[in-house]
């Protein structure tokens, strides 16, 4: 076996040459772990002429070499492992100081070369250092994981997630700090962001131009009541000023329609028409949805700014909806609207001029509002200018034949259906007292139309859908000519029949109803024989 | 769209203390609403939710200490 395939050859190359005394030298390879000793070897004139080397086999080394083998190798997985996780990887210990970094460099995010941090408190850096130094010091003081995003000069988002590691007494150990590059992330979010606005945005233009497309078909409201009649004559007038309309009447009585009417007579008709309504937006974003906002208004805004619903309506009409719904907060700034014509918008230190008529409507009574306080008075007033009062639906029955038939035939194009309603049926709808006005004519018509299986309706398909109410028996109306006696004795019976639900003993039905009250008690025990044989009370006018 | 699932950060702009915290965790949050006041050097600055969707962490609690583009909180985002 020759030296230099055992032992290192300088080594030797110092016994013989020197002639020096090397002990405890450790030799370590794959295969062996020994101490060896050497010793040079010299003739009478004191020349070396060879070496004593003394190996020693120490077992312990062995095993101490090969487990240094095996760490050797485990950090090069970790390595590895840590690098296929995180984009990079940075182990400080408790105080800040770079200890070991491992996996990929991102890209043109350090400015300065890696490898020089080694062993440097990174709290006391420079450049990175603002950012570095300031999550090392979050994680100490926090004892909490701690996530910061930044962006680099040269446009990289880096997310650094900072983790204490704490040691069994609890004590802060080690700090991990994990970076990865989100610049691709933050971007597609952003992307993402931008293409459900967008979406929304079509989403909200189809919708307003299928609703206009809806509201030319229907477009002349139906009537036949001298009561909107004498509400159209006075819109018509009203039409061509721009001053503020104040729409009142129950939920459910078409204010909307109206408000629409307005517009369309008026000359602002070619003008944008953009329905707010109060009540839906949230309070904290009514302003901004209002008013708009300049671009870097606040966190989160959108960059280039919002015109608001005011400057989107402007040279046309805004018809807010639900103004009893309106935070009082804000009901000072309409009333700014409604004295200057001018907006500020949110962030924005100039004024923007508005040229808007506004049409106010609410199911509220607004003068009570302002006595409870909730309404201010002065926006009251200044709203109030022209007020137009729908009237309820029961208040004039005349149009509830046409609206119904008017519904019908919608809502038969709609389903592809062809369904008819009875005289019967018309005149059980005409007697209803609706409270839920046209629209809950509206929605019991599709109701009918969806779930009818004949195709003519009759009153009993139409009678369990409404609500039970006293009108009922008020409301009837006579369609066709019937015997005197034969009307004279239905109406008589409903009559007595109401007094004694009403006061429940003949002698105070007798009293309200004027007869005697043997009349009363003869003429009920008659209607309840007839209601015990299952007969209807004064059904058949 | 929604089952995606895809997070938003609320992101502290600038170092602070945090003053209050109008949302938990699972509460809707609106685009635009407040969802942090942080104070610094005695003024008090609204933080706004930037997108619509669900308080799906929150990062800090009052009185905390935060730094610039730290993560206050994420949102997850409801889609429709």
């Amino acid at each position: 076996m020759r030296v230099g395939e055992l032992l290192d050859p300088e080594v030797f190359q110092k016994v013989v040459e020197n002639g020096e005394t090397i002990l405890n030298h450790i030799i370590v390879n794959e295969r062996i772990g020994v101490l060896a000793d050497f010793g040079p070897i010299r003739n009478r004139h004191g020349n070396v002429t060879g070496a004593i080397i003394v190996l020693q086999d120490l077992p312990y080394i062995e095993k101490m070499a090969m487990e240094m083998e095996y760490v050797k190798n485990l950090n090069k997985d970790l390595q590895g492992i840590l690098s296929s996780i995180y984009d990079e990887i940075l182990v400080l210990d408790a105080k800040g100081v770079l200890l070991r970094y491992s996996g990929n460099l991102i890209k043109d995010f350090w400015e300065i070369d890696k490898e020089q941090l080694i062993g440097l408190n990174l709290m006391e850096l420079e450049h990175e250092g603002t950012f570095f130094s300031a999550i090392v010091k979050m994680v100490i003081e926090r004892r909490k994981k701690v996530s910061v995003t930044q962006e680099s000069r040269s446009g990289k988002n880096v997310l650094a997630v900072g983790n204490p590691i704490f040691d069994e007494a609890g004590r802060l150990e080690r700090i991990v700090i994990a970076l990865r590059d989100i610049t691709e992330t933050v971007m597609l979010k952003e992307e993402l962001l931008q293409a459900k606005k967008m979406s929304e945005k079509y989403k909200k233009e189809l919708e307003h131009l299928r609703d206009q497309k809806r509201y030319a078909k229907s477009r002349q409201l139906i009537y036949a009541s001298d009561k909107i009649e004498k509400v159209m004559k006075y819109i018509q007038k009203i039409a061509n000023t721009s001053s503020t309309v104040l729409l009142t009447g129950e939920s459910g009585v078409g204010k909307e329609v109206f408000a629409r009417t307005i517009y369309e007579l008026g000359p602002r008709s070619s003008k944008p028409f953009v329905k707010v309504n109060c009540g839906a937006i949230p309070e904290t974003l009514l302003e901004s949805e209002l008013f708009g906002y300049e671009r870097g208004a606040f966190t989160g805004a959108h960059s280039n700014g919002k015109p608001g619903y005011f400057r989107m309506a402007n040279k046309g009409i805004i018809f807010l909806d639900e103004i009893a719904e309106l935070p009082l907060n804000l009901q000072v700034k309409l009333l700014r609207v409604l004295q200057e014509r001018e907006i500020i918008p949110i962030g924005g230190s100039e004024v923007v001029e508005v040229d808007v008529q506004i049409i106010a409507a609410t199911n509220k009574n607004l003068e009570k509002m302002v006595e409870e306080g909730t309404f201010r008075e002065d926006l009251y007033y200044r709203l109030n200018v022209i007020p137009v009062a729908i009237p309820p639906l029961r208040e004039r029955p005349e149009d509830i034949p046409l609206l119904a038939l008017h519904f019908l035939h919608t809502f038969n194009e709609k389903y592809g259906r062809s369904t008819q309603l009875s005289q019967d049926a018309l005149d059980v709808l005409e007697s209803y007292a609706w409270p839920g006005n046209v629209r809950e004519l509206q929605n019991i018509i599709e109701r009918i139309v969806v779930t009818a299986d004949d195709d003519l309706i009759e009153a009993c398909h139409i009678t369990p859908l409404l609500k039970k109410g006293k009108r009922q028996y008020m409301q009837q109306r006579i369609h066709k000519i019937i015997p005197l006696k034969k009307a004279t004795r239905a109406v008589e019976e409903q009559l007595i029949k109401m007094a004694m639900d009403e006061y429940k003993t003949t002698s105070m039905a007798a009293k309200v109803l004027g007869v005697s009250q043997s009349t009363v008690s003869r003429k009920f025990q008659e209607i309840q024989e007839k209601m015990s044989r299952g007969e209807q009370i004064g059904r058949n006018i | 769209m929604s089952r995606l699932g895809v997070t938003y950060d609320v992101i502290s702009p600038f170092a602070g203390t945090v003053e209050r915290i109008r949302f938990r965790k699972g509460d809707k949050v609106e685009e635009g609403e407040v969802f942090f006041s942080l104070v610094q050097d005695g003024l008090s600055f609204d933080i706004l939710s930037p997108v619509t969707g669900y308080a799906d962490s929150l990062e800090v609690e009052r009185g905390d200490r935060v730094i610039a583009g730290m993560i206050l909180a994420t949102i997850r985002q409801t889609g429709d």
